[in-house]
């Protein structure tokens, strides 16, 4: 266990570190690799989202963070960082300490995620019964102001509820309560929106959003949805076939990408200016981690893609200004 | 697949140890089941003598018991699930097929004979109507027909909105064909899976009846009564209580372990439908 | 369910009127006199109409009177109330057995899922459902009682102790009375009969528990727990069992029909006091009006409990509680 960081330590320090990291699934046929290498780090109150097709392995990397699947199941190798302690190698009772205290999580599918036999305000009130923080009463007002910080106008009437009693987007406001009970340190939410209609998504990340200048909340944002994380992210990292590509500050990288692959999704997103114009894709289909490739896993697909590209590991270039870009022929 | 096979097969070894018992007894043993004989009652079993498993208070051959307590355990079970099936599946059929007033009717009596607890009304028609072969099969009968009609009845409902079951009426098929070219030949597997463990309990009930002495009529062998006969010996001849049990395990265990297994197979979802 | 009734009292009734013979001989002991008999024509109404008769019956079954047991020379109604008392502690102890020692190898299964132990208890379960109850009863009592001397063989208590009579059922009497060393006898007097009524039931409730708990076990709302911080115990018993308990409370209103029939056997082996023996003895002497008020009684048990499960049903699950009628 660390000491305690002075005040100043813990402001400039990154909340989130990831060092190298890969994981790999136990099943029964071996090990199967899922993400490789992965580099990046989330400072506080800061906003960064790892954006990736299905398949790229970004619900692996939330998971492994707060350790939910047995490491039986899921092996980690390398660093994970948290506040200056490694957690890829920590045991069962440390995480338990972090998890919903100093880290909290939201997950996709708001329908199934909450207990269906347990009223709401029981539900919230765990979270912070487990970690003993509060007394009784002041759990209770607590869960008021909660309730009321993620938009509910009558929290005494919600509490009483279940939750098959409310719509999708109410769950999903329900779990952000239950992870920020604790005033967290990181927050981790893997794709909360996209279960949710497009007018529950744009409210929901609002809340997100407030409630992470208020509590100076870091977000790790795990989505698919480039347009989405626009507005709302600091940094973007792309994860392509379980290796990081590009990372960068949000804007730069949306207006001036440098890896083929995040440019090619940009371009691809529809737009409203020109009209008639036909939907763009990229050929070709994501490769699984698993699937031997030797050098660029998106050479395949990149109409920059040169013979060296093929022959090996693509080690990632660290810019000056914060940016990394795996590539040998980036865009300028 | 491989937790299957080990069932299957260890289940058909228990079933097929009974079923030769009662096909081949007559070669294993010489004794008749009734054959008394005073000079040797209460033998421990002794797989090298006359008498393999024993004899009991009158002298009577264990195994030429047992013999005669499978061929009656196994054929009562049997007629029972025919019996039972053939009704049960055929009513279930007609019931869904034909819905409204007539299966409304049809459901009320399913609910009422279910309401009943098992062996009651078993117990309730030996008693009034006495005991007899004829009679105890149609007291076991009387509530095992359920379970099929249940599951024929629902293949019934979902095949009456199909549209190759209205084509066929449409081109003037009648009940009978449809019902055997479209409604059975789906519930086989499911029908199979009711029957075997069908054929178990009506074994354990036959069994309970004949110990409590209103089953088949007692001059017959039965495990049953081996083992109520047996009881007040059983602390010096343990075997009187201990043998005709085991027969009654390994075909009931033998019937669950197929069962179980052709349920894992053909009909997963089907965990809270057998009665 | 009152259709039901009625329709299960036109059942027996059209069994009893299906025996052959005058129905007031079949009803009737042997020495009656006259006009016992007439008494008795008037009372089921024979001689009128069918349905008047029906009528009557259950005119008759619902004031409890099923008229006089002949074997007994005493009032049915008043026979199974002595005794219904012992049934319902048999049926209670074995349920409560069944139900503990069934959650606790179902909860280690699925914990252990794959392993030994999960392979022993299918195997066992399988087993335990294979065997009659009759015979798991003697089998007990040769170990135990015969063997092991460690148990008594039979009976609901020694002869000479009495146990003051507040609710029928022996155990909670005797604590009520302040006589917990009572308590005990009976106790060791129970433990028997409700373990052999228990066995295939603990089999049956074991399996649907570890199946129920890993299918619980997938889902989404586990996760949001352990996200909480929420220690293994904490998830499991605050979160999995509750949910899991739905599937496994419908097993066990299905195995209550099974529970009642194995009671009157368990208590034929054991001379267990109930109306399991009532209903024996009054087969063998083709006792009529006893037979016809037993099964009345056992029936409406069965039902009356089948609702008790649907009532769990809703307390368990809210879902259930807003959609109105069940």
């Amino acid at each position: 266990m660390q000491a305690i960081d002075t005040a100043s330590e813990t402001e400039t320090r990154p909340v989130l570190v990831a060092d190298g990291l890969s994981l790999a699934v136990r099943g029964a046929s071996g090990l199967t690799p899922i993400v490789e290498d992965i580099s990046f780090a989330i400072a506080r109150g800061e906003c960064f989202a790892l954006i990736g097709e299905s398949g790229s392995g970004k619900t692996m990397i939330a998971r492994a963070i707060m350790q939910l699947l047995p490491k039986s199941l899921l092996e980690i190798k390398g660093r994970l960082i948290f506040q200056g302690r490694d957690i890829a190698s920590a045991d069962a009772a440390t995480m338990r300490s972090l998890r919903g205290r100093q880290i909290g999580m939201i997950f996709q599918e708001p329908m199934s995620s909450l207990n269906p036999l347990m009223m709401i305000g029981r539900q919230i009130d765990e979270a912070m019964q487990v970690h003993g923080v509060l007394d009784r009463r002041q759990r209770r007002d607590r869960v008021r102001q909660l309730l009321a910080d993620v938009r509910f106008d009558a929290p005494d009437e919600i509490r009483q509820k279940y939750p098959h009693e409310l719509s999708g987007g109410m769950r999903q406001r329900i779990m952000i309560a239950m992870a920020i009970a604790n005033e967290p340190a990181l927050l981790i939410a893997d794709e909360p929106t996209t279960a949710l209609d497009v007018s529950i998504q744009a409210e929901v990340m609002e809340i997100l959003s407030r409630l992470r200048r208020k509590y100076h909340l870091s977000v790790l944002f795990i989505s698919h949805d480039l347009s989405l994380v626009y507005q709302h992210a600091d940094r973007i990292g792309v994860l392509y076939s379980g290796v990081l590509m590009e990372t960068g500050p949000a804007q730069a990288l949306i207006h001036h990408p440098r890896h083929p692959y995040p440019a090619a999704l940009i371009s691809c997103a529809p737009r409203r200016r020109t009209a008639g114009q036909r939907l763009k894709g990229i050929e070709g289909m994501v490769p699984s981690l698993a699937a031997p490739l030797p050098g660029c896993r998106f050479a395949p697909r990149c109409s920059r893609a040169s013979d060296d590209c093929r022959a090996g590991r693509i080690a990632a270039t660290h810019n000056a200004d914060g940016t990394m870009v795996r590539c040998l022929h980036p865009l300028s | 697949m491989q937790w299957f096979d080990l069932k299957l097969w260890l289940g058909a070894l228990c079933l097929g140890a009974v079923v030769f018992l009662a096909v081949f007894g007559n070669l294993l043993t010489s004794h008749r089941p009734d054959e008394q004989n005073l000079m040797v009652s209460l033998e421990p079993p002794n797989l090298l003598s006359d008498y393999p498993l024993g004899t009991d208070q009158l002298g009577r051959d264990i195994l030429a018991r047992m013999v005669s307590g499978a061929r009656v355990s196994l054929a009562i079970a049997a007629s029972v699930v025919v019996l039972s099936g053939g009704f049960g599946l055929l009513l279930g059929a007609l019931s869904g097929y034909f819905g409204g007033v007539r299966d409304t009717i049809i459901q009320k009596v399913v609910e009422t004979m279910w309401a009943f607890p098992p062996i009651l009304l078993a117990i309730t028609i030996l008693a009034f109507f006495g005991q007899s072969l004829g009679n105890v099969i149609l007291a076991l009968s009387i509530q095992r027909w359920i379970p099929y009609c249940r599951i024929a009845r629902a293949q019934a409902l979902t095949l009456r909105g199909k549209d190759f079951v209205s084509a066929s009426r449409i081109m003037g098929g009648r009940t009978v064909w449809i019902m055997s070219h479209h409604i059975v030949p789906n519930l086989i597997a499911s029908a199979i899976v009711v029957g075997t463990f069908s054929m178990a309990t009506a074994i354990l009930a036959e069994a309970s009846l004949s110990f409590l002495g209103i089953g088949v009529p007692p001059d017959i062998a039965t495990y049953g009564g081996m083992l109520a006969d047996g009881r007040s010996y059983v602390t010096e001849a343990w075997w009187l209580a201990v043998i005709p049990g085991l027969g009654i395990f390994f075909t009931v265990l033998g019937l669950n372990l197929i069962g179980d297994a052709l349920r894992d197979q053909y009909d997963p979802k089907s965990h809270l439908n057998i009665g | 369910m009152l259709v039901v009734l009625l329709l299960v009292c036109l059942t027996i009734f059209t069994m009893l009127r299906l025996v052959p013979g005058d129905a007031a001989e079949l009803l009737v002991p042997e020495d009656a006199t006259p006009e016992d008999v007439a008494r008795l024509r008037e009372q089921w109404g024979l001689g009128q109409p069918i349905f008047v008769q029906f009528l009557h019956f259950v005119v008759n079954a619902v004031r409890l009177d099923f008229g006089v047991s002949y074997r007994f020379r005493d009032d049915v109604t008043h026979l199974i109330g002595q005794r219904i008392g012992a049934t319902l502690e048999l049926a209670a102890v074995a349920l409560l057995i069944a139900i503990v020692v069934g959650l606790v190898f179902g909860i280690w299964a699925a914990l252990r899922k794959g392993t030994l132990v999960d392979g022993i208890l299918s195997v066992l379960s399988i087993a335990g459902v294979s065997a009659p109850h009759f015979w798991i009863g003697i089998m007990l009592v040769l170990l135990f009682s015969a063997n092991l001397n460690l148990l008594p063989s039979g009976g609901r208590l020694p002869y000479g102790i009495d146990i003051p009579h507040v609710t029928g059922l022996l155990i909670p009497d005797a604590l009520l009375s302040g006589r917990p060393d009572l308590a005990w006898i009976a106790l060791q007097y129970v433990v028997l009969p409700a373990t052999t009524l228990a066995f295939g039931m603990i089999g049956i409730i074991a399996r649907i528990t570890r199946s129920s708990m890993i299918d619980a076990g997938q889902e989404e709302f586990v996760f949001t727990a352990v996200a909480k911080g929420l220690s293994v115990p904490a998830v499991v018993f605050r979160h999995l069992l509750p949910n899991a308990l739905i599937p496994i409370v419908t097993i066990i209103g299905l195995e209550l029909g099974g529970l009642i029939s194995g009671s009157i056997i368990v208590e034929v082996v054991f001379s267990w006091p109930g109306i399991g023996t009532l209903l024996f003895q009054a087969v063998s002497v083709r006792d009529i009006p006893l037979t016809i008020g037993i099964v009345v009684v056992y029936t409406s048990l069965f039902i009356l409990l089948n609702v008790l499960v649907d009532l769990l049903y809703m307390a368990i699950d809210p879902r259930l509680r807003t959609k109105g009628a069940l």
